[in-house]
């Protein structure tokens, strides 16, 4: 009898232990991840949840919203209602891709003219030549491609007059970012990594401090000038080389200024933080295009913060140091 | 119950709780992980100095570890961004060769992410 009570126990301390494991292991959120490859950058999509399933189901998802944002903006491959088609004549343009085209143009008179996505024929034109890093293209040629946005004409339709291109690379990415981050809430999945090389999104915090965020150095490419504690925002570098070359030793990136129709050489790199990643991405794009005196002034208007990379010196905005 | 069955009843109790931790704490190390597509293809101990070969989409990736550190030595690609990159040690940097979908990655960063310069 006494026997027999110690293997009670025995196994009761087993069960007791088993099923103290499982709850433990059905309450912790686990971290998932996967990589992408879209708009031509590598993407990783980390997210927290308790379930294995609805995870995997989620990152599946992801997969389908990044081919369709990235068949929608892509400019040198044809899909149905694509940005390619729209820019070679079509007028049939997907509900969606008309909304990103929308945000961006109502950033033209914003940004006083800086952020144009009427830009499509001289981005184009610079980038063949970053493709093949020689030469630069003459101001004469620049000149005579049409980047009027008043060409750009949305009705029901999208109509583009006299030849006029669009180009949707200054906020494709943090638009889709956003629109992975609705899909994640929309399913109760509120932690998570939206990591888009020059586009991080993060929900609310796993940790007391937040996500540790990096930003890349413009000076050394293999260190970070910066780890920042951030939760629930979006965090955007424009500039860097990465995407440019170098010739008769000037170096050239791959951001035009549509008034001066060459790259802007006004800074290294800018970083901005803000809620939206669609937001912070056109807000990087337009500071990189203008002085840090102006853009110092312009993102007052924005909830959103910013740091400057010159070559000798760094600027921030007073809020910027709240997430250092 | 006699001396024994406590021990047991204790070493049960004590495996268990390892059980725990263990679940609990992530790996950590000198690793470096090659990804290829949203696939874990690779795991390399950093600390052994090794030449490795990996399928990349255009076809192979000669991976090189050295003294800790791991780089791309050859891939077939328009602008060989990735073997120009050379070698990587940090555990925040990352080698990306997006043309062969390949990605290395060193496994025991305390950063969450890093916003890059590809903007």
């Amino acid at each position: 009898m006494k026997k027999y009570l110690e293997y009670v126990i025995v196994i009761g301390i087993l069960l007791i232990t088993l099923v103290g494991v499982l709850i433990y292991k059905k309450s912790t959120l686990k971290p998932y991840d996967r990589n992408y490859f879209y708009m031509d950058t590598y993407i990783n999509v980390k997210l927290y949840s308790n379930s294995e399933n609805k995870a995997l189901k989620a990152l599946d998802e992801i997969d389908k919203i990044f081919m369709e944002y990235h068949n929608l903006t892509d400019m040198y491959n044809s899909y149905e209602g694509g940005l390619y088609n729209l820019n070679n004549g079509s007028t049939s343009v997907n509900p969606k891709l008309k909304d990103i085209i929308s945000y961006g143009y109502s950033w033209y008179s914003k940004s006083d003219g800086l952020l144009n996505i009427a830009i499509g024929n001289v981005s184009s034109l610079w980038k063949e030549y970053i493709k093949k890093e020689d030469g630069v293209p003459k101001l004469s040629t620049l000149e005579k491609l049409n980047i009027n946005i008043k060409d750009v004409i949305i009705n029901d339709n999208i109509t583009l007059n006299n030849n006029v291109k669009i180009d949707l690379g200054a906020i494709a990415k943090g638009y889709t970012c956003d629109e992975v981050a609705k899909y994640l809430k929309s399913i109760g999945i509120t932690k998570y990594i939206i990591n888009a090389g020059g586009n991080v999104l993060v929900g609310e915090k796993v940790k007391e401090d937040g996500y540790k965020i990096g930003i890349q150095s413009p000076y050394e490419d293999d260190k970070l000038v910066k780890i920042l504690k951030i939760s629930d925002k979006a965090i955007v570098t424009s500039g860097g080389y990465n995407r440019g070359y170098t010739y008769n030793g000037v170096k050239y990136n791959h951001i035009i200024n549509p008034k001066t129709l060459y790259p802007a050489n006004n800074m290294l790199s800018v970083t901005v933080i803000s809620s939206s990643s669609a937001l912070a991405d056109a807000l990087s794009t337009t500071l990189f295009l203008m002085d840090v005196e102006t853009g110092m002034e312009f993102i007052k208007a924005y909830d959103a913060e910013a740091i400057w990379y010159l070559k000798d010196n760094v600027y921030m905005t007073d809020g910027f140091k709240n997430y250092e | 119950m006699n001396k024994q069955d406590i021990i047991l009843c204790l070493s049960v109790f004590i495996i268990a709780l390892l059980v725990l931790v263990f679940i609990r704490l992530p790996k950590k190390g000198n690793v470096a992980i090659v990804y290829y597509d949203n696939k874990e293809i690779l795991k390399i101990n950093l600390k052994i100095d090794n030449t490795y070969t990996v399928k990349g989409y255009n076809g192979d990736v000669t991976l090189e570890v050295s003294n800790g550190k791991i780089k791309v030595s050859d891939e077939i690609s328009p602008k060989h961004l990735c073997s120009r990159q050379g070698y990587i040690s940090n555990s925040y940097e990352s080698i990306i060769c997006l043309p062969n979908k390949i990605v290395v990655k060193i496994d025991d960063s305390e950063i969450d992410a890093v916003v890059m310069l590809w903007n």
